[in-house]
């Protein structure tokens, strides 16, 4: 009996030792391909699983026979929580220099949400082709492309604004599922012009905008892109910008 | 009996070696525990970063393998591919026409050398950039095709992702990079704007890009739809023809579809009835039907299957009728499909004992107020609805009027008719508010056309009607439809019926 004890224990630590050695160095392996995605897509930690993150690729990985017809890209890794439903949406014209006011071509597009949570990316683009700026975008397998023709530049100069939610200086950001996300937001600050708007004066601008919104804000989003303010909609339900380029 | 000598015996004793080993294996389940659980969520989240990242993970360096970069623009299309060592691979670009089923002829062909590599697709694949494929290896220009301007006259209105069939006609050992259907743009004027909507088994112009060995060659596409690796839900028949489609919404009914002529429901919806003799009757009033079973002869048990051949023009089903009650007619049905009459569909007792007991059969084609059937043709002879109504010639029975064509049938019948309309239903129920919620038919205007030989004695009439379905007392916009055309045949001979479906010219 002793010695039946004494073997199973035996048995016991072998098998132990060899599960976890063997554990440690796949982890090890796996420690490694992740760092080496994370250099690639940004590191981008999930402390609170019901908020959507986002986090700016620093350097896309753009093929060069690619990257030398395009005039500038955003890629964005992003985390969807389970149920999250958005519209999406491009639109290029005339903005203003907060909120989501737009006036002008546009496009915009829902997928169903999906039951589990969902790492995703989101990439911008903005191309010259025949004579006009084309916007790109493309996430969950869903793309499009809205033609910018307000601008009227040869190519995007460093006075445009450039704006964003997240970037790469500052990292990862979370926000609420209820919060409209203007990802990107670019406009000319040469072109201000002052217009009415709901009653009100505005000065808009040549430029366009990407923008995310819950579903659940749907009638809301299409109130404040004409410009007017919904009532007791709380000015904070529209994500900040992160930092100017 | 006190004795603590005894007691002393039964208490667990343990050394220090025992506690200290327990202690370890402990500790060691404790690790592989905690272990096992990191593992679980690092091969997640790699997972996950995985299918973010365009990186290559070759499994099996024998086989070819892709991986498609993020797009980053509309135009541009990124792989990262391996191409196995040992054996020649072509990276091939087929233009042509393309369907589900079938690889287009190749446009040009470049060898890939074994390793990875990157490829890049340019897509100027409209008429401004006169239809322009231009691929790139390792960011080197490989191959550069344009089509022209005219190659898909008028555009396209949207383009779908082709498959790479899993059949014995596809190469499995090839690898698809892209492959692309154009539906042409339906036309019809500023402000008329036409959905479309067909299958991807269509034949259409299109593209594949591909990697293969250089000098494999893909048969022409079968003409049918219907094969064992073939979708059952899109029907079976002609691709680009009239196609059998069971709908459960309509179980009794025999309904045909043609996705060619850009849309997905049913183009052709006929209730066919069957009288014995002894007076028993198969209609869409027999309560005992259960459903028509599509089978590959007249008496056969198994469910439709046909077998691919490339040599095979003709292909054959048979309806029989599953009737719960013993005592009723149980009639087999044979439909036929001929890739010389690519817009039509033959129809006839399948010449078996179970029809032997018919006397007379019935064809009711249904769903004039679907398609605004107005005009009635027999060769120079033509009747509108209207007229039919308004001389008398339809003899009133409620808001419905039956009008007997028996006088116009001599010898073999050839009957056309069609809408009084030459733009697509959707438009006219779109822009005019008086056609709205009639559930007219979505696609491009037809003229229906029914050929019956003189040895099956027609006798043809039509229903007239001049209220909308549904809503009586509501007079149709645009006037009287034929509703229902019907016609009366011997079952004796078992001779063919053709339907035909075309464009309106």
């Amino acid at each position: 009996m002793n010695l039946l004890a004494r073997l199973f224990t035996c048995l016991f630590l072998l098998v132990g030792s060899i599960v976890f050695f063997r554990l440690s160095i796949d982890n090890r392996d796996l420690r490694s391909r992740i760092d080496q995605l994370e250099a690639e897509l940004g590191r981008m930690p999930i402390n609170n699983e019901d908020r959507v993150y986002f986090a700016e690729i620093e350097s896309p990985n753009v093929p060069p026979e690619v990257a030398s017809n395009i005039e500038r890209i955003w890629q964005f890794r992003c985390y969807f929580p389970p149920g999250y439903d958005f519209i999406r949406f491009n639109g290029g014209g005339r903005i203003a220099k907060e909120g989501i006011y737009h006036s002008g071509g546009s496009s915009s597009g829902w997928n169903s949400p999906r039951q589990e949570a969902t790492h995703k990316l989101f990439t911008v683009s903005i191309q010259r082709k025949a004579n006009q700026w084309q916007a790109f975008y493309s996430v969950d397998g869903s793309s499009g492309t809205t033609s910018w023709s307000s601008f009227d530049a040869d190519h995007f100069d460093a006075a445009l604004v450039i704006e964003k939610i997240v970037s790469s200086k500052q990292g990862p950001r979370s926000f609420d599922q209820n919060t409209i996300l203007p990802l990107l937001r670019i406009y000319d600050p040469r072109s201000a012009e002052d217009k009415e708007v709901a009653g009100k004066t505005m000065a808009t601008y040549v430029g366009g905008l990407f923008v995310l919104c819950p579903k659940t804000l749907e009638s809301e989003f299409g109130q404040l892109s004409r410009g007017e303010t919904p009532t007791g909609f709380e000015s904070d339900r529209i994500a900040t910008v992160a930092s100017d380029e | 009996m006190n004795d603590p000598k005894i007691r002393r015996s039964f208490t667990p004793r343990f050394s220090i070696a025992s506690l200290l080993t327990l202690t370890l294996l402990i500790a060691l389940a404790t690790a592989c525990g905690l272990a096992y659980q990191k593992n679980r969520e690092m091969v997640q989240q790699r997972n996950e970063l995985q299918a973010l990242s365009s990186r290559l993970y070759v499994t099996d360096d024998n086989e070819l393998a892709s991986s498609e970069m993020p797009r980053v623009a509309d135009d541009f299309r990124s792989w990262n591919v391996h191409i196995p060592d040992g054996k020649e691979y072509h990276l091939r670009l087929g233009i042509g026409t393309v369907s589900e089923n079938e690889v287009p002829p190749t446009a040009a062909s470049v060898p890939i050398a074994a390793g990875k590599h990157r490829v890049t697709l340019y897509l100027g694949d409209s008429s401004d950039e006169a239809f322009r494929y231009t691929v790139y290896v390792d960011g080197n220009l490989a191959i550069d095709k344009t089509m022209g301007n005219d190659w898909i006259p008028g555009g396209w209105s949207s383009a779908s992702s082709l498959s790479w069939q899993r059949q014995a006609a596809f190469s499995q050992s090839a690898l698809q990079l892209a492959g692309r259907s154009y539906e042409p743009n339906a036309d019809f004027g500023k402000g008329r704007y036409f959905n479309s909507q067909s299958d991807d088994y269509v034949t259409r112009k299109g593209f594949r890009l591909w990697l293969d060995e250089p000098n494999r060659e893909y048969p022409t596409a079968s003409p049918f739809l219907g094969f064992a690796n073939d979708p059952s839900y899109l029907g079976i028949g002609l691709r680009d023809g009239l196609r059998y489609k069971s709908n459960s919404r309509s179980s009794y009914e025999w309904t045909f579809i043609r996705p060619s002529l850009h849309t997905n429901e049913p183009v052709l919806r006929i209730s066919a009835e069957f009288f014995a003799s002894d007076g028993t009757t198969l209609s869409n009033q027999t309560q005992s039907f259960q459903s028509w079973q599509l089978r590959n002869a007249a008496v056969a048990e198994d469910s439709l299957n046909w077998q691919a051949d490339p040599a095979q023009s003709v292909y054959s089903a048979f309806l029989q009728a599953d009737v719960e009650s013993e005592k009723a007619l149980q009639p087999v049905v044979e439909l036929k499909w001929n890739a010389d009459r690519p817009d039509e569909i033959g129809l006839r007792l399948a010449d078996t004992p179970a029809n032997d007991g018919i006397g007379t059969w019935r064809l009711r084609i249904l769903d004039g107020t679907k398609h605004l059937w107005r005009e009635l043709r027999f060769s120079e002879k033509t009747i509108s609805a209207n007229q039919a109504v308004d001389s008398g010639m339809a003899k009133p029975s409620g808001p419905r009027s039956t009008l007997n064509l028996e006088a116009f049938a001599t010898g073999d019948a050839r009957i056309r008719w069609q809408t009084d309309q030459t733009m697509p239903l959707q438009i006219l129920e779109r822009r005019h508010k008086e056609y709205a919620g009639l559930g007219l038919y979505k696609g491009l205007p037809l003229t229906f056309e029914l050929q019956v030989p003189a040895t099956l004695n027609p006798n043809l009439s039509a229903t007239v009607v001049t209220e909308a379905p549904d809503v009586p007392d509501d007079p149709l916009p645009g006037g009287a439809v034929f509703d229902e055309i019907r016609f009366d045949l011997e079952a004796e001979t078992r001779d063919w019926v053709w339907l035909r479906t075309q464009p309106m010219q």
